[in-house]
């Protein structure tokens, strides 16, 4: 087999992140099926084709393998998986040259042959969803990616990158841009700097669902995000020095590109800077009138300092800009909640949780709302389902689920390595 | 001009109600505030370094120590001092001898070191020390130490003779890992101590994980969410020096935390005494005594688990007091910077609102943890001291506005609302520190309670309050017969000039600490005590009447004061 042909130009990534061939690659770290097999799975059934005729082709298609002979193996692991549907190992090195074959529509279908006859095991399903990601089909290759996450790749760091960089990528096409960014943040803090991903950075930055394929050399906008894309990869690899000094060269260059102040907001908050952080949201709501998220993110510095009167304005534009946004009402309904108008915040809480019933937070912001209302069984209730709603969330950021949030709440402090 | 005095004596009269102005009179009017003063090292003779430990690896008992306190060992009525030291552990072989150490209180504004005769410096494997918590567990009239550690606790009784004996294993109170703060209590109204220990995290150094910079291969002290939690310890104690582990059947291991400080007080006024924890990156505990040895955890329904915003916060330092004289005890938490620091008014249904205020504008890019509420003042309400120190030592390259040493601060409470006086109350209030454990005592027993600071890998230091006392004053030694030693739980109450104040004697509090045990009862500018009512957990009562001021007065629980038993005060003021 060509190692070196594997991934080169498939993956929107820098070659080294899948530098050897993704067969030998799995099999080494333990991700190869028939491995995991023998740790967990009961034996595969077999058919009832005869044994000869079977061992006499694998036997075949192994050595075409070995000998890099790829169209023969592929001829012949097909005809091995004919005569014994369940031999997993066959369609796994069937699905893996495929795949490096650049044929991914059938390479899907023989992941999905591994995924079913394994379905505790997670390489397979991490290999489908990157087929999948190669087809478009970006809805199943978002679930089977997050799938294979959820039942691990064990050691595979190679693996890891490679399904966490196109996890992010997902994210950023659908508009999750704060859970994009904090993938791509655990990719630069664990020392990639790939082009790629610096582009990443800086579409999620300034919030563009693009593709990093999409801003070739001769896009528009390339370098602004290029630069925004710098700024943030410093963020995230914690060298704050230089971030300071890429975002401020930022806003200097491109002081009206859209969600450049806004990102450079983001940053100045992280720093603890609030009056920084506010005066760089109000020139985005400068630069973009309709900018809601801007609002928002001023109206909850007011509301973390215990200013609410001050953010209620932002808070209540943030909402007509943006009525669908849950946070919007959230947010309002908590500054309400402050100022004392209890019976308004009841409302926009229960409009947030109308459109983001599984929140944890609106629910507790509620049970709080209600009992100042003397509605002590809503409470409770609400009280109630944000325990179960906050265990779930927890339960699921131990298992390495990553969800970014527009405004995050919690400190962001020192992190183990392994995300 | 006639009319513009006469305008403000009927904005005055309309404003100022008769109970604000007699406290108004009482505090002096507009005298100059209590200051706090260092005493250099070289005045005080205490020479003892805290020593953190800390290792290009960044184990994280090394960000959290250490405490200490103020007790009277030797019962000669001067405050003694007790400083908790790092040690020898799984991840820390110090190159020369580190130990805690006791020092004796000369009276004379000096100490002298005698930890080898007391046999109280740890330094062995296992001494990875945190803080420390005196009491009488024994009844004795002596107060033993309980000292917390990474590694395993030590319970040292006193002799009585200036030194103490190990009985851990005879009493059977190691709880082995990681222990934070300790808290004596009585928590079955039997008379005698029982001991609440928090649990921090599952942590060993073979079982550290890479928090940090791959690229430079720098590491980071980690944030606790990375480890598992723990149960806290609760030990009952059954008399003739053993104790009981009831976590379980008390219901205090069901609760899984990350436990830092902790404070035991009533806070539902049923005379049973509760518990309220501080938890790391987890929500706090607030344990409901429900008698019969049973406990319940309430943090969410009482709204002191999490902020405002349904997140668990970095709770570090914890107290309790009444802070707004509406007789129910209110709460205090000191979390990590950014996201504010807690006054939780007890809304008298074991429920509690945020009434942070001027505190949590004061303390946004700060980390609390040493922290009590004492009236530094006399002017008898309780006011507010905060210790704070960044724990992690290289957050100024992350964060540009926070850094690791912290300044002080003091709020003065004024007709319950806090307010910030830590630039006019000394100079000490301009340094930052490395600050963790906070003890208070009058050490120089002049009426005012002095502070003890120590800090994380530096010297500690020692405050006097210098001013405190220009306001009247009597101490109460309070010594119980038949409730618990420490008459935790009893309640004072007190009326001068036409004002009625009451406190409850809570335990606990603050950070790895614990405090002089004698209750300082202020009046303002009134010169006389016109009575003193002490309602003891056994539910005895003690009247006082015709009581001198500006002294200390041992009273015994159903005999009153006891003549000619005063301690060795000399109001010196």
């Amino acid at each position: 087999m060509n190692r070196n042909k594997v991934t080169n130009g498939k993956m929107s990534i820098d070659p080294p992140f899948l530098r050897c061939s993704l067969a030998i690659c799995l099999v080494a770290f333990g991700c190869h099926p028939a491995a995991a097999q023998q740790r967990r799975a009961p034996s595969v059934p077999r058919t009832a084709a005869p044994q000869e005729n079977f061992e006499q082709v694998k036997e075949k298609a192994d050595q075409a393998r070995e000998a890099g002979d790829l169209e023969a193996a592929i001829t012949l692991y097909r005809k091995a998986v004919t005569i014994r549907p369940g031999w997993v190992d066959g369609w796994w090195y069937l699905a893996t040259i495929l795949y490096d074959k650049d044929q991914y529509a059938e390479a899907a279908r023989a992941f999905k042959q591994t995924v079913s006859l394994q379905p505790k095991v997670g390489a397979p399903p991490v290999m489908l969803g990157l087929c999948e990601f190669r087809l478009g089909d970006y809805d199943n290759a978002l679930k089977h990616l997050q799938q294979g996450r959820r039942l691990g790749i064990g050691d595979n760091q190679e693996l890891s990158r490679v399904m966490r960089f196109h996890e992010g990528l997902l994210m950023l096409v659908k508009g999750e841009f704060e859970t994009a960014q904090r993938i791509f943040d655990s990719l630069s803090y664990d020392n990639m700097n790939q082009e790629d991903l610096i582009i990443a950075h800086g579409l999620a930055s300034l919030r563009l669902a693009m593709l990093p394929s999409q801003v070739n050399k001769d896009y528009g906008d390339r370098e602004v995000i290029r630069r925004a894309g710098f700024a943030q990869h410093q963020v995230a690899q914690k060298n704050m020095g230089d971030a300071q000094r890429e975002y401020d060269r930022l806003v200097a260059d491109y002081p009206k590109a859209p969600n450049v102040q806004y990102a450079y907001g983001l940053f100045m908050s992280s720093q603890r800077n609030d009056e920084g952080a506010i005066a760089a949201f109000q020139r985005e709501i400068e630069n973009s009138p309709k900018h809601a998220l801007a609002r928002l993110y001023i109206a909850y510095i007011r509301l973390r300092n215990k200013e609410a009167a001050d953010g209620l304005p932002f808070a209540q534009e943030a909402v007509t800009l943006h009525p669908r946004l849950p946070l919007s009402h959230y947010i309002l309904g908590r500054l309400l909640f402050e100022t004392g108008e209890t019976g308004k915040a009841v409302e926009e809480l229960e409009a947030a949780r109308r459109l983001a019933p599984e929140e944890p937070k609106i629910h507790f912001a509620l049970s709080r709302a209600y009992i100042r209302a003397g509605r002590k069984k809503e409470a409770e209730q609400a009280r109630e389902i944000f325990a179960r709603l906050n265990k779930a969330a927890e339960d699921a950021a131990a298992q390495g689920v990553v969800r970014g949030e527009v405004i995050e709440e919690e400190q962001e402090k020192a992190k183990p390595d392994s995300p | 001009m006639k009319y513009y005095l006469l305008a403000i004596s009927i904005i005055l009269a309309v404003a100022i109600s008769p109970r604000t102005l007699a406290r108004f009179e009482q505090s002096g009017g507009t005298a100059a505030k209590p200051t706090f003063v260092e005493v250099p090292s070289t005045t005080s003779k205490i020479t003892w370094v805290h020593d953190n430990g800390r290792s290009d690896a960044r184990h994280l008992p090394e960000t959290c120590g250490g405490g200490g306190l103020f007790f009277d060992y030797d019962n000669d009525g001067w405050m003694d001092i007790y400083l908790v030291n790092s040690g020898p552990s799984d991840f820390y072989k110090p190159s020369k001898p580190i130990r805690n150490a006791l020092y004796h209180n000369n009276g004379d504004g000096t100490f002298t070191d005698v930890t080898e005769k007391a046999g109280v410096g740890c330094g062995k494997e296992g001494d990875f020390g945190m803080g420390a918590a005196a009491g009488d567990f024994n009844g004795d009239g002596r107060q033993d130490l309980y000292v917390t550690n990474y590694g395993r606790n030590r319970l040292f009784v006193n002799n009585g003779d200036g030194t103490f004996t190990d009985i851990t294993d005879k009493a059977g109170v190691a709880a082995p890992n990681w222990s934070t703060c300790a808290t004596w209590f009585d928590y079955d109204n039997d008379g005698k101590l029982d001991l609440f220990v928090s649990s921090f995290v599952q942590y060993s150094a073979s079982g550290s994980v890479f928090c940090g910079d791959n690229r430079l291969g720098r590491r980071y002290y980690c944030i606790p969410r990375v480890f598992k939690p723990r149960p806290s310890f609760l030990f009952h104690n059954e008399g003739d020096s053993k104790f009981t582990d009831v976590s379980k059947q008390s219901g205090i291991a069901s609760s899984l935390g990350k436990s830092f400080g902790a404070v035991a007080t009533d806070l539902n006024n049923d005379g049973l005494i509760d518990l309220f924890v501080a938890n790391d990156t987890l929500a706090n505990f607030l344990f409901v005594n429900k008698g019969g040895g049973k406990f319940e955890e309430i943090g969410l329904a009482s709204g002191v688990g999490y902020s405002d915003a349904g997140s668990p916060r970095s709770g570090m330092g914890v107290d309790a007091t009444d802070f707004d004289g509406d007789g129910w005890q209110d709460l205090f938490v000191a979390n990590i910077d950014q996201e504010l620091f807690s006054l939780y008014r007890n809304e008298k249904d074991l429920t509690f609102t945020d009434q942070a205020g001027e505190i949590g504008q004061a303390t946004r890019l700060l980390s609390g943890w040493g922290l009590k509420f004492f009236d530094y003042d006399n002017d008898g309400d309780p006011d507010l001291f905060l210790v704070n120190g960044h724990p992690d030592d290289m957050v100024e390259m992350q964060v540009s506005k926070v850094k690791y040493k912290e300044p002080l601060l003091i709020f003065e409470n004024v007709d319950g609302k806090y307010r910030n006086v830590s630039a006019q109350s000394g100079e000490v209030f301009k340094k930052d520190f490395p600050a963790r454990g906070l003890s208070v005592g009058d050490f120089d027993n002049d009426g005012d309670l002095d502070v003890l600071i120590i800090n994380n890998g530096d010297a500690p230091v020692l405050l006097r309050n210098e001013g405190g006392n220009s306001n009247n004053w009597l101490g109460l030694n309070l010594v119980a017969t038949k409730s618990n030693p420490g008459a935790i739980g009893a309640i004072i109450t007190w009326t001068a000039g036409g004002v009625k104040r009451s406190r409850l004697k809570t335990s606990g509090g603050g950070y790895l600490s614990s405090h002089d045990p004698r209750e300082i009862l202020g009046v303002g500018r009134a010169a006389k005590i016109d009575s003193v009512e002490i309602k003891w957990p056994s539910g005895k009562i003690d009247k006082l009447t015709d009581l001198p001021i500006k002294t200390y007065l041992k009273v015994v629980e159903g005999e009153g004061v006891v003549k000619g038993a005063s301690s060795a005060a000399k109001a010196s003021n």
